[in-house]
């Protein structure tokens, strides 16, 4: 049987409004599977010391937001936590602007020697240098300092960093370069007055993505730090919530932890979401 | 003119290497001579303090069947087994959800960042969740269930030990790992930005139908980006660490991955039962799987498509 024009227009609308729907119907199936984790840990840190023990459900009966005051008990770990991640923060895109800028902009003697030996080390497991780092540091007296944290910032912040600023600065007009030279500007000049400010998009994609790390890093920080007043949020949770027996009734203030370090990563996402994305997509062009 | 160029190459030179400098004097310093000293005390007797001789026992303890051989390749082949399923399931599921995201249907953009929000909670804190969700009771108690046991008990199906049993505690692992699609989501979002959207017109010009469109065109011109993250996650899964904040080695032993048997062999002890220079032998056979499998992949990449080729 022939379909009459009208029919199949009819018949095709009809088909993506299914489409439509299924589409819809997955999507919140998604959302409700992405957002388990946030519902699961807000509720769990608002309820109550007898609901949390009574067995596991999921909504909680009660608001007790006195359970976030546990916050207070980690001020001290806050406070060396930041100081570690604005250090780390700040001069591992510092330092990885700087040394990649050679790598993409000037010809010179050994290049591709120099840009081979930083990839290789992207091979390199962590676990090879734990021994020999460690006592490294003891050596220069850094253990069990906050500064053992914060002394490999310096350094070039990595070859992965490293990488992706190369390819950032290739994107960049080589003319600009080429235009200040011949205004008698020197490599140091084009690099702090051009090149660094063109790169403000990449040098906040690697401080946010050193930020988010490091805030709850704990295998850096557990080998190094053993003081208790030196311990990271990371190694605080550690060492309280690693035992399951000493915290099972106090779940409630756990999530309420949870919950409460999850907010800086939160906040640093959806305040640079454009550099973000875009730190994403200069990654996807390899 | 020659003589002129030559001599800004050098000028360009020495300003190139001032640049370099922060990253030569870090490799020498925390890269460089770590290594040379790592491979130094995997074949001495290095206790953490001095080494006195310099023989091959430790590779002999490795690879000796009464010594730490049994011990270190079940490390090695639970790290492994992690890194094969959680890379597999994670590049495919989500590719799959990519494709499914990609589709512009009103509100998009906002069931795409619900989707990644679960990547911003930091792994120690999501591993406590995962814990405390999937928590088991061998003896049966109910009220020491987690949700998922719970829901499980009311729907009347049998409990599911997730971490407390050695068989599943790495099923749970890569399925707690699930809710991580959304970075692997972002990026390949990312990675189909990059495809002209003239290939989909012509070919659906052609007929072809959307699966054929991915085939043929989605998948061959993302797969330098397929490749690497094989290399990168597999790199980063064979050195697994993060586990052993929230599940230590797991039930049985069942997480113990060569890390984390690494860092126990080297600090995880008192002093004097720590073996510094058997942990540095078995991060140096760490190093070699991981160069080896690097080697194997770069020579086998003859799929991966180049766009500039």
């Amino acid at each position: 049987m022939l379909l009459s024009p009208n029919d199949a227009g009819r018949a095709a609308r009809r088909k993506h409004t299914v489409m439509l729907i299924v589409k819809y119907v997955l999507s919140a199936f998604l959302c409700v599977f992405f957002l388990f984790p946030y519902v699961y840990m807000l509720n769990k840190s608002l309820m109550t010391m007898t609901q949390v023990s009574e067995g596991a459900t999921f909504w909680s009966s009660s608001l007790e937001f006195v359970n976030y005051a546990v916050v207070g008990k980690y001020l001290r770990n806050i406070g060396n936590t930041l100081l570690i991640v604005a250090i780390n923060g700040f001069f591992v895109p510092f330092t990885a602007l700087f040394c990649a800028f050679p790598l993409a902009r000037i010809k010179f003697i050994g290049k591709k020697a120099v840009f081979c030996i930083i990839m290789a080390t992207v091979m390199l497991p962590d676990a090879v240098l734990m021994v020999p780092k460690y006592i490294l540091f003891r050596t220069f007296g850094l253990t069990d300092k906050l500064a053992s944290q914060f002394i490999g910032a310096f350094w070039g912040g990595g070859a992965l960093n490293m990488f992706l600023t190369i390819q950032f600065m290739r994107s960049i007009p080589k003319e600009i370069d080429n235009a200040a030279k011949i205004d008698g500007a020197n490599w140091f000049q084009i690099y702090f007055r051009i090149m660094l400010p063109l790169c403000y998009n990449i040098f906040l994609f690697i401080c946010i993505n050193i930020v988010i790390g490091l805030w709850m890093d704990f295998q850096g920080p557990l080998i190094y730090l053993t003081s208790p007043e030196k311990f990271t949020m990371g190694l605080a949770f550690y060492y309280d919530f690693n035992n399951n027996t000493a915290f099972a009734e106090k779940t409630h203030e756990m999530m309420a932890m949870c919950v409460f370090v999850t907010i800086l990563p939160m906040i640093l996402f959806f305040t640079f979401q454009k550099q973000m994305i875009g730190g994403i997509q200069l990654g996807s062009l390899k | 003119m020659i003589k002129r160029l030559s001599k800004t190459y050098i000028k360009d030179s020495v300003s190139a290497y001032v640049f370099l400098l922060p990253v030569i004097i870090g490799i020498a310093l925390f890269t460089a001579y770590p290594i040379f000293m790592s491979l130094f005390y995997s074949f001495s007797d290095f206790n953490g303090s001095y080494a006195t001789t310099i023989h091959l026992d430790n590779y002999k303890e490795l690879f000796s069947l009464d010594g730490e051989l049994i011990p270190f390749m079940s490390s090695l082949g639970k790290t492994f087994i992690y890194v094969i399923c959680s890379t597999t399931a994670n590049l495919v599921l989500s590719y799959l959800l990519a494709l499914f995201l990609r589709k512009n249907i009103k509100g998009i953009r906002i069931i795409r960042l619900l989707c990644y929000m679960p990547c911003l909670i930091p792994g120690l804190a999501s591993g406590l969740i995962w814990r405390d969700a999937f928590k088991y009771n061998a003896m049966g108690l109910v009220q020491n269930y987690g949700i998922f046991n719970t829901w499980f008990h009311k729907l009347g199906l049998p409990a599911f030990p997730f971490f407390e049993s050695a068989q599943t505690a790495m099923f749970s692992l890569i399925l707690s790992g699930m809710w991580g699609l959304g970075g692997g989501l972002i990026m390949w979002l990312a990675a189909f930005e990059n495809v002209s959207p003239e290939l989909y017109e012509s070919a659906s010009l052609d007929g072809a139908g959307y699966w054929r469109q991915v085939f043929s065109i989605t998948i061959p011109l993302t797969t330098n980006m397929l490749f690497y993250n094989l290399i990168t996650s597999m790199i980063g899964g064979l050195q697994v660490f993060g586990t052993f904040a929230t599940y230590g080695v797991g039930t049985d032993e069942s997480l113990y991955f060569v890390v984390i048997r690494i860092y126990n062999t080297a600090f995880g002890g008192n002093l004097g039962v720590n073996n510094e220079a058997l942990a540095c032998a078995m991060s140096w056979i760490l190093f070699l799987v991981i160069g080896l499998f690097t080697a194997i992949m770069f020579k086998t990449n003859k799929w991966v498509k180049y766009s500039d080729e």
